[in-house]
């Protein structure tokens, strides 16, 4: 008897079933999504750029924004590739607890990682004070680079690993059987296979590091994001801003064109059923320089910048600081995050049928335009959408709702990824199923689709909440006067007492991301 | 006595629609009478899935369907799936992974009122004491049986059920497809079939709709299918048949198998299908044996004739041929399809 094959024109099929009643809603969505840049351009375009910077001082922010964003993405791919290799790939001891130590540094934000090597460093640093060692704070460049390249890490760590788990080690094996070195191995054989997955690592990093404004602020080092804010800051005149913020933008969007041309040559390999892994045996030295390098990493990363958190703390603490001082910006804080989680979520779900459903040229774009608002500076998004408020929407201008429309415009892409993907997951029959027993559209949405996508939902919302959380510039933009979170404390903590109370909240920061955290990690680095 | 069209489950008449690369449905009609098994057969691509899925409307199409005459489908209404009173078994049981075995079931029926109904279903499927099981702990053909049950409990006007046995391994497929039949026939249900197996498509049906290119070229009783295809193609589509080229004259076509009465004249082909060929000996040879496929119950001989003809003939498992053997072969019946010279 004949076996049946599935219908040639599924795909297509399918397409056509998706109702009119999400396009719309999708439309509704990407509206505001639309708005920062456009926002941006036509600030610039209709008001003019306003008294320009002169141009070497521009040239010296440019280079320095380039240097930082090229030094940054180049070593934490290595430091994520490196440690995503050793705990997916080796026979070390406590492979999977090393796996999740080397992603836990995420929820450390850029300014709270500047601010641990401010608090470590110099005369009244940690370091001077308990061990009598002092090293100067390393202010400019190489602060800079540092606390972004060790905190970027764990990001490259984290989008490498499940690329590196598709890939068939024999592979590997193969070449090092045909007399290649295990090195020569790596970058001949898992290199090249690795590359979408660290052409993306490379991608999220360096469109990190562009749009930094934390870390270069605390660490004073001239970068587009910092002179923006001053900008913005210093004069009536918010012209020069925006015209700063604009050619910021056209940097992200170069970047982003980059990483599809490379993505286009690049070859994408689908996942292929794994039998056994197979871990590379390491002699008991290997091994051991193994341990030894992500233990480095791991006390860089996570220990010291702990440490010292915890120093600060201690110290406050016993000079009559209590936790009560920040309830307040803590509450605030996890307010505006789990707010603009749930709504990234929600509407998340009419964007992602649509692009994960559809293969058009308009869910194309509508794919696109999540995308490019995220990957938009905060800053750029901040003076955007003041220049917006101010202009259209003047009643909404410093309000606590137009900050939550921004964080939820500006994250609504992580939040759309992971529910394309549970969507891509589950059988679009189960909804015609759910019509065909004599239910309707909406009874369908939330009895069939909204639980069977609801991880993903969930997943999307954990990443959403920690960006939230962690966001600085747009927020110091946006926010209404007094409304303090903990991001906006820390790094405003400035003079008597600064590096105690900075400590605190750092503390209470990275307290209330360790849930969302391990619940997206989870899901990531699932063996 | 009812009118016509109260007899009817299914009613469609020219339902048209195209893709962008390719045309799915191209005027096809079709009508089922309540409590029957139709199939609808075909190549892969015919459009036959497509059909059930506008019927089901799950799909739009130009055309009209009406179900129970009732219209659901024409150029200014569209009844969407969840009014039309249609059940679906989906090829791969689309089961909600989320849901017990009895909510699966109870998911067409109104809330509170189900208890008793899932029950029955239940005991009509052979579930037993599945219900708080999860859809991923089946094997193949229990998932199978709560598909139809879930498509059964709301007592649908018709059930579509596309290519449901796809899934099975050959072994419980026979097996899957006769309790089926007994399910379908207690619960006295008008259904739909789409499958691409002629074997159960005749096993199953009452009524086989053979399709081509998104229409239904003929639909009838299997037996009067097999023995009375409208044209070639059906012909060789269902079952084994051999075509040899003539012209009719005079009320008769000469070929090498004997003279057959046609009411065409010209260029014809004549169809006949391997057990009304027959084999002799002693009369004057027009054959040699060519090739035997011996089957034990049976046996298919292929015989050479004059101008290269190969025809097969199916006999018993006696008499014994050799290959190279000189015989006379005669069709007992043959159809006549008029062929485009």
């Amino acid at each position: 008897m004949t076996v049946a094959a599935p219908p040639a024109r599924e795909g297509a099929r399918q397409q056509r079933a998706l109702s009119r009643g999400w396009w719309t809603a999708a439309i509704l969505v990407l509206i505001p999504v639309a708005i920062p840049p456009i926002s941006l351009l036509w600030q610039v375009l209709s008001r003019g750029s306003g008294v320009m910077l002169p141009a070497d001082r521009l040239f010296e922010l440019f280079l320095n924004t380039l240097l930082l964003t090229a030094a940054v993405t180049i070593t934490a791919l290595a430091i994520g590739t490196a440690t995503a290799w050793i705990t997916t790939r080796t026979t070390i001891r406590f492979r999977r607890g090393w796996m999740i130590l080397a992603a836990l540094p995420l929820v450390i934000p850029s300014y709270v990682a500047a601010l641990t090597i401010i608090g470590a460093t110099g005369p009244g640093g940690m370091f001077a004070r308990v061990l009598g060692v002092q090293i100067p704070t390393p202010y400019g460049f190489v602060g800079a680079w540092l606390a972004l390249a060790i905190f970027l890490a764990p990001m490259a760590h984290l989008i490498v690993t499940p690329g590196l788990q598709l890939i068939d080690p024999a592979t590997e094996e193969a070449a090092v059987g045909l007399g290649s070195s295990r090195l020569k191995a790596f970058f001949t054989v898992t290199v090249p296979q690795l590359r979408p997955a660290l052409v993306s690592a490379g991608l999220m990093v360096g469109l990190y590091t562009l749009s930094d404004f934390g870390a270069v602020s605390l660490l004073r080092f001239d970068t587009f994001t910092r002179a923006i804010f001053t900008l913005y800051q210093g004069q009536i005149d918010r012209r020069p801003a925006g015209t700063l913020s604009a050619i910021l933008m056209a940097f992200a969007i170069v970047i982003l064109i980059a990483e599809r041309r490379t993505r286009g040559r690049a070859q994408y390999h689908k996942t292929r059923p794994q039998k056994e892994r197979q871990q590379t045996d390491l002699s008991k030295g290997q091994r051991r320089l193994a341990t030894g390098f992500l233990a480095t990493i791991v006390t860089l990363s996570l220990v010291i910048p702990v440490g010292v958190l915890t120093y600060w703390l201690t110290r406050g603490l016993s000079a009559g600081q209590t936790i009560l001082s920040i309830w307040p910006e803590i509450g605030r804080s996890l307010t505006v995050a789990l707010v603009a989680a749930t709504f990234a979520a929600a509407i998340s779900i009419p964007v992602a049928m649509v692009t994960a459903r559809q293969s058009s040229r308009l869910s194309g774009w509508a794919e696109s335009a999540v995308w490019g608002t995220y990957a938009l500076p905060n800053i750029t998004v901040g003076v955007a959408v003041v220049g917006f408020a101010l202009a259209w929407a003047r009643p909404l201008y410093q309000t606590v709702y137009l900050l939550i429309a921004a964080y939820v415009v500006m994250f609504l892409a992580q939040s759309m990824s992971s529910t394309q993907d549970s969507i891509r997951r589950f059988n679009p029959y189960l909804e015609e199923a759910s019509r065909g027993l004599g239910h309707g559209q909406i009874s369908t949405l939330f009895r069939v689709t909204i639980p069977l996508i609801a991880p993903g939902l969930l997943a999307g919302a954990a990443l959403v909440f920690i960006g939230v959380i962690k966001e600085l510039p747009a927020t110091l933009l946006l926010r209404p006067n007094e409304f303090e979170t903990l991001a906006v404390r820390i790094w405003s903590a400035t003079g008597e007492g600064f590096l105690t109370r900075a400590s605190l909240s750092g503390i209470a920061l990275i307290a209330v991301s360790i849930v969302p955290l391990f619940l997206v990690m989870t899901r990531e680095l699932s063996d | 006595m009812n009118s016509a069209t109260d007899q009817l489950a299914i009613r469609a008449r020219d339902l048209t629609k195209s893709y962008e690369d390719a045309v799915a449905l191209d005027g096809f009609s079709l009508d089922v009478w309540v409590g029957s098994v139709v199939t609808l057969l075909g190549p892969s691509g015919c459009g036959k899935t497509t059909a059930l899925r506008v019927i089901a409307g799950f799909e739009k199409a130009a055309g009209v369907v009406e179900i129970r005459g009732r219209r659901v489908l024409d150029a200014d209404t569209f009844v969407p799936p969840d009014k039309r009173r249609v059940g679906m078994v989906f090829q791969d049981y689309a089961l909600f992974p989320h849901m017990s075995v009895r909510k699966n079931i109870a998911y067409g029926l109104p809330r509170g009122e189900n208890r008793r109904r899932v029950d029955e279903v239940m005991e009509l499927v052979g579930l037993g004491r599945l219900g708080s099981r999860m859809p991923g702990e089946l094997s193949g053909g229990q998932q199978q049986r709560v598909a139809l049950a879930r498509a059964l409990a709301p007592k649908p006007d018709v059930i579509l059920l596309d290519e449901p046995f796809s899934n099975l391994d050959a072994a419980l497929r026979d097996r899957v497809r006769r309790e089926l039949k007994v399910i379908l026939t207690e619960a006295r249900t008008t259904a739909v079939f789409v499958t691409h197996d002629q074997e159960e498509a005749l096993a199953t049906s009452d009524i086989v709709a053979v399709m081509r290119d998104g229409r239904v070229l003929q639909a009838d009783t299997p037996a009067h299918l097999y023995t009375n295809p409208v044209n070639e193609w059906v012909a060789t589509f269902l079952g084994d048949a051999d075509v040899l080229e003539s012209d009719a004259v005079g009320g008769f076509v000469d070929t090498v198998l004997g003279r057959f009465a046609t009411d065409l004249s010209g260029p014809v082909a004549v169809m006949t299908r391997p057990e009304d060929v027959q084999i002799s000996v002693g009369e004057t040879p027009n054959a040699a044996v060519a090739d035997i496929e011996y089957f034990g119950h049976d046996q298919l001989i292929t015989l050479a004739m004059a101008g290269g003809v190969r025809v097969r003939s199916r006999i018993g498992s006696r008499p014994n041929y050799r290959v190279g053997q000189q015989c006379r072969a005669r069709a007992i019946d043959a159809r006549v399809f008029a062929r485009s010279a």
